[in-house]
């Protein structure tokens, strides 16, 4: 596996920031014509990879060079303009056409000869996204159509895509790894991020993973090895993976009708029916920005809206989220940073915001949480991004709810983190809590869930129950059809 | 102003602590340690002598003049302290508000309606006992300050009108009204040239406690220090900390957001409002034209001197005191203009940000470290 002289070539690279050695000698080569992929959990040290990788930052040892030509060493950094990447969240101006994008970010004027180079693109990877309409009118796989087009352009040797389907559909997936082989068969060397395994097995020729900063596997393609053998080389344990056992429901709790929201002129939800039982878990799928958000904070109370909410039998759809709470309607935002904690406030503080004075038995609680440390006195940002949500999951629990709302309750964090956080929404609605979580991964609601809805353009395309048929509800990510209950 | 507020909350990633505490994020940067404070207010002393010796004026004399006047007998002591009463209650208001994410520019409208309230209380109430006259217009004061930042408050709160912007206007407002009012209705029959009202009844006027230590400053500061202590260590405290630091998370947790915004901004006010209350029952008596100077604007300055440590506010509100009050004397003593109070009393935070910024810039990185580092 030598890439040569003309590939990507990183040797013995190291960094650390502060006490935290986020790359350790690292090795690793990515020939042209291959598509390399790169698998590791939330901080196993793959940004900061890339970071080096493009040049915006030097290494503390080790080198990085593309065809033989210098682009990282220590104390030495010289972007290759060979190199192009395409970041995972997409940098693109919403207002601006596509073909602006395209020349703001190469420093060009959009011209004919851009407008021909971009189109020329397009045709080599049968897309065909609109250029003269602004990015922001464009749905998300067609604006990263975009970005991509935008890193083509600029004619690179190396593209490095930065977990490339994260906003993706499923049903869009397929075809981008596709387009991905193509370039690759074009010669193109292809260095691809991803912690989604089916993706890796789909498209790479070889493969590395990374853990705590180390590289611990190699693999030679085609065949990698099998995702339970990937997965607990990337977390170093096999991850005991929650499933939900069938479970009695009790009486309903919470429900929906003609729910519709609308922001600045417009509809952001669009008639929803929901009904939702005691101990019942009903995930919210689908494309993101599609009303799942939206949803949960009409009910929570965070949004107004017009049709009726119903707890336990009652219309609440008038009541702040103050008085929703205290009937037993809770939210749990996965937006940590921003919607949950308040990091210079230790962890005591955020129980005493909202309980009024931190309980007694609050160390017995954050071990039982399994917060860590379990220690009250510690501050909000002192904690790691899963122990911050099951701060949060645990706050909100202790405050007896019988409906929790959840959005994105994994988003960010490590595989271990993320299983373990399944495991107590499963625990909790056996306990007779009534639970609905929004999630971009469908895998996930489909371990936990009893139900799932998809939604699409603020309706709710779908919902079915288990057995699940997963291939039906990818189907409902594009399409509309009426309600199936 | 507020446009910078606004880019450099939206606009700086680097930063996930500031990205919480939105609105007045880049007024933190005057949140000095307290090597640098010290610093400052050395710096500060230092140019502006340098200052009134370029002048041509005899340094030593207004040095002499200074001390003089800020410790040369009981009634200078007393002088200063009077001029930092009011100081202690603008800074501690503007503390407030900034801990519930706000910024109350409107000090200066707040503590003139205050004044005026306790005024207009004062005289109309002229033949109760003085004690009775008093609480009741210090109780004006308050109302009157409270009224007129609730109006800002609540225009941020249920209608997103930056505080800024409104309480700056309230400031000309009230300033204005106030000019038309002592010219007007409130015109005492004894005023021949200059409008002015009439004086407070001797027995409504407040004192010293005991020799150079007037009451309106005790007042002042047990104000200041309940309105610390209950920011600090109560529940509800920390509900309106929680704003301040992260409205959404506060939103989350089903606090009563915009009730406590307002609310929280109006108890700033008040502050500022007894301010002026006092200033008329303890030092003014009366209010014509140009009755106090910016003392609202002094008091963000000292709040965000002391934004961290809001123990340095009585602090530097004595410092800043003592200078406001030596203007008379330097120039009686040394016949040196006393807008250079003025001067000595800026400098610190032209001093605080300058270092500030070049320790972000690099040069002035190691210095800031230096005054920064905590002794352990």
């Amino acid at each position: 596996m030598s890439a040569g002289q003309d590939g990507l070539d990183v040797r013995g690279v190291s960094k650390a920031y502060g006490s935290t050695l986020a790359n350790q000698e690292i090795d690793l080569q990515v020939a042209p014509g291959t598509v390399h992929v790169l698998l590791g959990e939330n901080g196993a040290g793959k940004s900061t990879l890339v970071n080096l990788i493009n040049g915006r930052e030097a290494p503390d040892a080790g080198e990085i060079r593309f065809a033989g030509a210098l682009v990282a060493a220590p104390g030495h950094t010289r972007p290759n303009p060979a190199i192009a990447t395409v970041h995972q969240d997409l940098a693109l101006v919403p207002v601006m056409t596509g073909l602006e994008n395209i020349a703001l970010a190469l420093r060009r004027r959009p011209d004919r000869a851009l407008r021909r180079a971009a189109t020329e693109i397009q045709d080599r990877l049968g897309t065909g996204v609109d250029l003269d309409r602004p990015v922001e009118e464009l749905e998300l796989p067609q604006r990263q159509r975009i970005e991509l087009v935008k890193a083509l352009v600029a004619q690179p040797r190396l593209l490095v895509l930065d977990e490339p389907t994260t906003f993706l559909p499923p049903a869009e997936t397929g075809p981008f790894l596709e387009l991905v082989r193509r370039l690759a068969a074009d010669g193109l060397a292809v260095l691809m991020i991803t912690h989604r395994l089916d993706e890796a097995q789909a498209v790479a020729d070889s493969a590395t993973v990374l853990r705590h900063g180390r590289v611990v596997a190699r693999h030679a393609g085609p065949q990698l090895p099998s995702n339970a053998e990937l997965a607990a080389q990337i977390v170093g344990t096999a991850v005991p993976e929650p499933t939900r056992p069938r479970a009695e429901f009790g009486p309903e709790v919470l429900r929906l009708a003609h729910v519709s929201a609308v922001e600045s002129g417009r509809t952001v939800l669009d008639d929803v029916e929901l009904s939702l039982r005691a101990g019942e878990i009903l995930g919210l799928a689908g494309v993101d920005g599609n009303g799942q958000l939206e949803l949960l904070e009409v009910i929570a109370g965070l949004r107004r809206c017009s049709g009726r909410i119903e707890l336990h039998g009652e219309p609440v759809q008038h009541l702040p989220l103050r008085k929703r709470a205290g009937r037993g309607l809770h939210y749990v935002s996965g937006d940590r940073r921003r919607a949950g904690i308040v990091p210079t406030l230790t962890i005591a503080e955020h129980f005493e915001v909202v309980l009024g004075r931190a309980p007694r038995d609050l160390d017995a609680l954050l071990r039982a949480a399994d917060v860590r440390p379990p220690d009250p006195r510690v501050r909000a940002d002192g904690l790691s991004g899963g122990n911050q949500q099951k701060l949060m999951m645990a706050r909100a629990f202790q405050r007896s709810p019988a409906v929790l709302l959840v959005s994105y309750p994994t988003q960010g964090l490590d595989v271990l983190a993320a299983a373990q956080l399944r495991q107590v929404l499963i625990e909790r609605a056996d306990t007779g809590i009534a639970i609905v979580v929004a999630s971009g991964d469908l895998d996930e609601l489909l371990g936990i869930c009893d139900a799932v809805a998809v939604m699409n353009g603020g309706r709710v395309a779908g919902i079915q129950r288990r057995p699940f048929d997963r291939d039906e509800l990818s189907s409902w990510y594009t399409t509309r059809q009426e309600l199936v209950a | 102003m507020s446009v910078d507020i606004e880019t450099q909350a939206s606009t700086d990633p680097a930063a996930e602590d500031s990205s919480a505490r939105r609105a007045p994020a880049v007024l933190a940067r005057f949140a000095a340690p307290i090597g640098l404070q010290v610093l400052a207010f050395v710096v500060a002393i230092a140019v502006s002598l340098l200052l009134v010796a370029a002048l041509g004026y005899d340094v030593g004399a207004v040095l002499a003049a200074v001390v003089d006047g800020a410790f040369g007998s009981a009634h200078a002591v007393s002088s200063s302290l009077t001029q930092a009463a009011p100081l202690v209650l603008t800074a501690t208001a503007v503390w407030l508000a900034y801990q519930v994410g706000l910024f109350n520019v409107g000090g200066d409208g707040q503590l003139q309606v205050g004044g005026l309230a306790a005024l207009v209380v004062a005289l109309a109430l002229g033949d109760l006992p003085g004690v009775l006259t008093i609480a009741v217009a210090v109780v004006a004061a308050v109302l009157g300050g409270a009224a007129w930042a609730a109006v800002a408050g609540l225009l941020r709160a249920y209608r997103g009108a930056n505080e800024v912007i409104s309480t700056i206007m309230l400031n000309f407002v009230a300033a204005t009204a106030i000019s038309l009012l002592i010219a007007g209705p409130l015109r005492s029959p004894s005023a021949k040239y200059t409008p002015r009202t009439d004086r407070v009844a001797a027995d409504a006027q407040l004192g010293d406690a005991v020799p150079g230590i007037p009451l309106t400053f005790l007042v002042a500061l047990a104000l200041g220090v309940v309105t610390v202590v209950a920011v600090r260590r109560t529940s509800i405290g920390l509900r309106l900390r929680t704003i301040g630091l992260n409205r959404e998370a506060a939103t989350h947790a089903g606090l009563r957001v915009q009730a406590m915004q307002w609310q929280a901004f109006a108890v700033s006010g008040g502050l500022a409002g007894l301010a002026g209350g006092l200033v008329i029952l303890g030092y003014r008596y009366y209010i014509a034209p140009g009755w106090v100077p910016a003392w609202g604007l002094l008091g963000i300055v000292i709040a965000f001197l002391a934004l961290e440590s809001p123990g340095l506010i009585p602090l530097w509100a004595v410092v800043l005191g003592i200078i406001g009050a030596a203007g008379p004397a330097i120039k009686g003593a040394a016949s040196v203009p006393d807008a250079i109070t003025t001067v000595m009393q800026g400098l610190p935070v032209v001093v605080v940000f300058l270092v500030g910024a070049l320790a972000r810039s690099g040069p002035g990185r190691r210095l800031h470290a230096a005054l920064s580092r905590k002794p352990e």
